[in-house]
């Protein structure tokens, strides 16, 4: 276990490195835009709740993609099924009449995990009856679901005043609130958190989790074994939909408000290098969330101050997960993950 | 008495390591043309290693090969056939998705003009495979048919054909005869005994003493990566091969308890059961089977005529076409593992590494990979840690089992230990059946004892035991019951004392002509 | 439909098509021997990005393909570096490769050419026309007026498909892909025909990206790859895995993309929408009834 914390460090620095590297050759400063970044994310009160706001997405959908990884099952499906979940919340939300708080919240965000798991249940069908293998159709599926969200804009789903292709905002009921007020950071940010021990516990310590464990580390001696491995996936596959699409709830219940194209920007794809970085292991993630939160978060000052591009992130989330595939030498054969 | 001809190839203080473990030490072998030598030893010999390094399959760390008096450097398989060595493998190397032609194509491109061509000449592919199948009195079939679909005896055929297309002047065969009927044992034997004749040297990687004996002019016995002794046929005895092959007096099995005459009532009963036949394997043909409580019930037969099909049906894995089951007088409807292992059926299957264990998992995990250890080591929705462990004390005591502790991973133990977890495991939930494929394989004689004790326990606790075994020792030996599975079919089950020459001949297809009376 | 529109949609269809083709045929390589590259969304991006950087800065359209096909085959290489030499998880790798590309040709991008409002362009290529055939009705301009990459990827079809059935290489990469123990035992440089194949498929990408930029659009626009990376994967899976099957669903793809743009020559109205989706549902619809016979080789992912 050390000695993965230790790589996944080394990776992390690694791409900070390359990162910087880009920076150079393109004339700008790295030291500056680093700088910027750091005090951009770090620097006030501000800037840490701007972290707390990128992670908090990040920390619920790595734990989705982490979760299905360590059954062995390549959800790559998480943007479809956040923005699948954010459109369900938005359209309970608006559609309901008005209900207190305390019932209106946990409904929205129950409504946006179902929806996350609505979807991520057609590839599990798909794979289960018809064994389509799931990572196409979960890629496929993130592009059917953008579509339909295309079309949900500026159609059924669109605003009254009919001005923008974006939904009504959520009423006011379905809001996660701010925690302080001037900074975005929300409630959503304890719930996050909250989940991290959970699923520790749940794939550490219970049965459910062992043979997830064991499914995802040799699926054909746990089936012999005499579990039930196809009801464990198909389990396993709804509630990383789930929480994906709780974690589009959650977003659009403390920060956007609405939905509308390009709701999400990238957050079930960057979830994967989160996954991979964190070791899918709950903790893991949870750093590794953190840190991409804190690139997110500090990449506007990063663009304004030092005039460095804040897409220079990508960048750097992808050469954390080159770096991690440079240092691991994987048997070829091990397809199941680390 | 003329000198013996000189040696073809010959190794000289060879010696092999991967990683900390020290394949081949120090081995000197001489292979003469016009002979076929026995390579005997029992798993973990070094049997495959040599016959690697002579292939260039794996690099030498010290010593030397050298080929008719010059050093020898051999880079790989391409090298060795240039030089006129052929090899055919266990496991074949065959490619399911592709034709034979196809599968033939890069060895018959390689050997004429260089091996450099670019384009594959199918049409002289197919020429040059008749003609040598001719040659060789290999039927070998249509050149186009898929070879994923091609019975068992076929590929074996196929992979003679591959290995001998050129003129080869050493063919090594590793374990030839374990998937052949007698009959097509004694066909490749022929085609050897004229392939000597013709001043090939042949080697022969075995376990069988009776091959040994029956088909080499010279026997070299390997023991932990030494050559042991050099024997001549003639001058030795199945005894003698034996002792030393393992470095000890070989201890019989434990002596069975007498039969139970009396009649028993049925735990297992299946009737009807069919499969489709698949990738060279026959599938179950109207298989019935009737088991007693308390018996080991062995299956013997050649691998391919359905032993697959039958484990997997009978531990729930695959669903048959037609058929029942019924344990214990119930029927069992759903076809799953999962319904199975509920109903009381509890497996060890063949291949360990693979279905047996999860390996990067800890020994006290893998001691609880069933549906049921796992929910009597739980508090409710928890694993409760401690009782496995101490679960997983008393296996490894009551067996055993060399490891660091209960905190090991799976994938640390050696086949022998990790088996002997699996079977007590199996065991240790008292399954109503517990059905046992090939569960010696691969073990040394100390761990085959202790899996053998194992199974004669669990009879005396109430189990049905079913021995599905390519091994006909390992069958003829533990069976209270025996029967023999031939395309799909069983023969009516005998008793001891077993008749080995009408058991062979049924293991060929030969039909039972009078029934058998139980006594 | 009118005999504009119906050549309007053959010429677009095609056009779309051929950036499709490539990929979808880079893919096809790269899985006969058994790796599955998601990463062909950013292949495409950088290729688009490189052509029309270089093109930009020496106004030579030749020049910019030719370093960029050079740059494709390196970026290949760097895929096969992590997947093949380091044996690192395929999917993970491919998925990082998408982020990246977005990062770095968004970096270099606006490093180079600034936050514009406008879209730069570069000067379009003259198409070559074949004599007599360019004029046919409807398939005349679609076909036969086409840039040299437009022509390149209908050759390679036939091309692939002789490689792969008839020559020692296509055989070498096949068995690697079904069966990399047997093939290696018969002495198939496993590792060799992986990194070739990558290689190849890193070229091709080039290809697609290098039409997409010069010759399609005659610009580059951030992320303009716009998920056809994950339609040639759809499509080498409609396809069949074989040259001819791929062709066809390409073609189906992107006249289905093509009519996108064109929905006003469709008697009823559909949200456009529809068709940005169709690859993918059709994707998933063959998928669903072709269980277990794909065609997929056995050692693929693996």
């Amino acid at each position: 276990m050390k000695s993965r914390a230790i790589t996944s460090v080394l990776a992390a620095a690694a791409g900070l490195l390359a990162g910087a590297l880009v920076i150079l050759l393109t004339g700008g400063d790295p030291i500056a835009a680093y700088t910027a970044l750091a005090y951009g994310a770090m620097g006030s009160g501000y800037g840490w709740s701007e972290v707390a706001v990128k992670s908090c997405p990040l920390i619920v959908t790595g734990l989705a993609v982490a979760l299905a990884f360590r059954a062995g099952l390549w959800n790559i499906g998480a943007e479809g099924q956040l923005v699948g979940g954010a459109v369900l919340a938005v359209f309970f939300a608006t559609r309901t009449p008005h209900l207190p708080s305390i019932i209106g919240v946990p409904a929205t965000l129950l409504a946006a995990a179902t929806g996350g798991a609505l979807i991520a249940g057609i590839a599990a069908i798909l794979k289960l009856e018809r064994g389509v293998d799931e990572v196409i159709s979960t890629i496929m599926l993130n592009f059917i679901v953008l579509g339909v969200v295309g079309y949900l804009v500026h159609g059924p789903l669109m605003e009254s005043s009919g001005n923008y292709p974006q939904s009504d905002a959520l009423p006011t009921f379905a809001r996660l609130p701010r925690l302080f007020s001037g900074y975005r950071v929300h409630v959503g940010l304890a719930g996050a958190l909250a989940l991290v021990p959970a699923t520790a516990f749940v794939l550490y310590r219970t049965r459910f989790g062992y043979v997830i464990r064991a499914t995802g580390s040799n699926p054909i001696a746990t089936k012999i074994a005499g579990f039930a491995v196809d009801r464990c996936i198909l389990a396993t596959f709804v509630a990383s939909g789930a929480l994906a699409g709780l974690a589009g709830g959650m977003e659009v219940a403390s920060v956007t408000y609405r939905m509308y194209d390009n709701f999400s920007p990238g957050y079930g794809y960057t979830a994967i290098a989160v996954a991979i970085l964190g070791r899918l292991d709950p903790w893991g993630v949870l750093a590794a969330a953190l840190m991409f939160g804190v690139l997110e978060a500090g990449s506007a000052s990063m663009q304004r101050v030092a005039g460095v591009s804040a897409v220079l992130v990508s960048l750097i989330q992808a050469c954390v997960i080159f770096a991690l595939a440079a240092f691991e030498y994987q048997r070829a054969s091990d397809r199941g993950g680390p | 008495m003329p000198s013996p001809p000189p040696p073809l190839l010959s190794l000289h203080h060879v010696s092999v390591c991967y990683g900390a473990v020290q394949a081949l030490s120090d081995v000197d072998l001489a292979i003469r043309p016009g002979e076929i030598k026995a390579l005997l030893g029992e798993n973990g010999a070094g049997k495959s290693t040599l016959m690697n390094a002579m292939y260039g399959l794996v690099e030498i760390d010290r010593g030397q090969l050298v080929w008719e008096g010059d050093p020898l450097h051999i880079s790989g398989p391409r090298d060795a056939r240039r030089i006129g060595i052929g090899m055919v493998h266990q496991e074949f190397t065959l490619i399911d998705a592709l034709s034979v032609a196809e599968n033939l194509g890069l060895v018959v491109t390689d050997d004429r003009g260089g091996g450099e061509g670019w384009l594959i000449d199918y049409a002289g592919v197919r020429r040059a495979a008749k003609t040598r199948a001719s040659q060789l009195g290999l039927d070998i079939g249509d050149l186009d048919a898929r070879v994923g679909g091609l019975p068992v005896g076929v590929r074996q055929r196929i992979e003679i054909l591959k290995a001998m297309l050129t003129d080869v002047r050493l063919l090594i065969l590793d374990e030839p005869t374990a998937v052949l009927t007698p009959d097509e044992i004694e066909q490749l034997f022929s085609v050897l005994r004229s392939l000597r004749d013709r001043g090939v040297a042949v080697v022969l990687i075995t376990h069988k003493l009776r091959e040994a004996i029956g088909l080499a002019d010279s026997v070299t016995i390997l023991r932990t990566g030494h050559v042991v002794a050099e024997r001549q046929p003639a001058q030795t005895s199945e005894d003698e091969l034996a002792q030393l092959m393992v470095g000890r007096v070989v201890t019989n099995p434990p002596t069975r308890r007498p039969a139970d005459t009396s009649y028993a009532a049925p735990a297992l009963l299946a009737t009807g059961l069919c499969t489709p036949s698949a990738a060279g394997c026959a599938g179950l043909d109207n298989l019935d089977l009737n088991m007693p409580a308390g018996r080991i019930y062995g299956i013997a037969g050649v691998d391919g005529n359905g032993q697959q099909q039958l484990f997997d049906v009978l531990s729930g894995m695959r669903e048959p076409l037609h058929g029942e089951i019924r344990l214990d007088g119930k029927l069992l409807e759903e076809h799953t593992p999962n319904a199975f292992s509920a109903a009381g059926v509890s497996v060890v299957a063949p291949e360990r590494r693979r279905d047996g264990a999860v390996l990067d998992m800890q020994l006290w995990e893998n001691a609880i990979l069933d549906v049921d250890l796992l929910r009597r080591h739980s508090h409710g929705w928890t694993v409760d840690r401690s009782a496995a462990e101490e679960f997983t004390r008393g296996l490894i005591d009551t067996y055993g089992i060399v490891c660091s502790g209960t905190a090991a991973t799976a994938a640390s133990l050696s086949g022998g230990n990790l088996q002997k977890l699996i079977v007590g495991r199996a065991l240790a939930r008292r399954p109503r059946l517990l059905v046992a494929f090939n569960p010696t394989r691969g073990l040394d004689v100390g761990a085959t004892g202790e899996v053998y004790k194992a199974l004669g326990e669990a009879t005396t606790s109430g189990s049905a035991v079913l021995l599905i075994s390519t091994d006909l020792e390992e069958v003829l030996s533990l069976s209270d019951d025996l029967s023999v599975l031939f395309h799909g079919r069983l023969s009516p089950p005998s008793s001891p004392p077993y008749d080995r020459a009408r058991i062979g001949q049924m293991m060929g297809g030969a039909a039972p002509d009078s029934p058998r009376v139980r006594g | 439909m009118n005999l504009e529109i119906t050549t309007a949609l053959a010429t677009a269809a095609v056009a779309m098509a051929v950036p499709l083709l490539y990929a979808a045929l880079g893919e096809l390589l790269a899985e006969k021997a058994g790796i599955i590259n998601i990463g062909l969304e950013g292949f495409l991006l950088l290729g688009a990005f490189s052509a029309f950087a270089i093109a930009h800065a020496s106004g030579s359209n030749s020049a910019a393909v030719l370093a960029t096909l050079l740059l494709g085959g390196l970026w290949g290489l760097c895929f096969a570096y992590f997947v093949v030499t380091r044996g690192a998880n395929q999917i993970v790798v491919g998925t990082a490769l998408n982020l990246f590309a977005v990062g770095l040709t968004g970096i270099l991008y606006r490093a180079q050419f600034g936050v514009t409002g406008s879209a730069l362009s570069i000067r379009p290529t003259p198409p070559l026309e074949i004599p007599v055939l360019a004029n046919l009705p409807i398939v005349g301009r679609a076909l036969f007026s086409q840039t040299l990459l437009g022509y390149g990827c209908m050759i390679l079809v036939p091309v692939i498909a002789f490689v792969l059935m008839r020559t020692r290489t296509g055989l070498e990469l096949r068995m690697t892909g079904e069966d990399p123990r047997a093939a290696a035992i018969q002495g198939v440089d496993v590792r060799r025909i992986r990194i070739s194949a990558l290689v190849v498929c890193g070229i091709l990408c080039a290809a697609g990206g290098s039409f997409l930029a010069i010759d399609y659009t005659h610009t580059f626009v951030e992320g303009m790859s716009s998920g056809r990376g994950f339609i040639a994967l759809a499509i080498v899976i409609v396809g069949r895995r074989h040259p001819y099957g791929v062709l066809g669903a390409a073609l189906f793809f992107g006249f289905a993309t093509a009519l996108q743009f064109h929905f006003q020559a469709l008697a009823f109205d559909v949200p456009f929408q529809f068709f940005l989706i169709l690859p993918y549902v059709a994707t998933l619809v063959v998928l669903a009834f072709n269980a277990g016979n794909t065609n997929a080789p056995a050692a693929l992912g693996k």
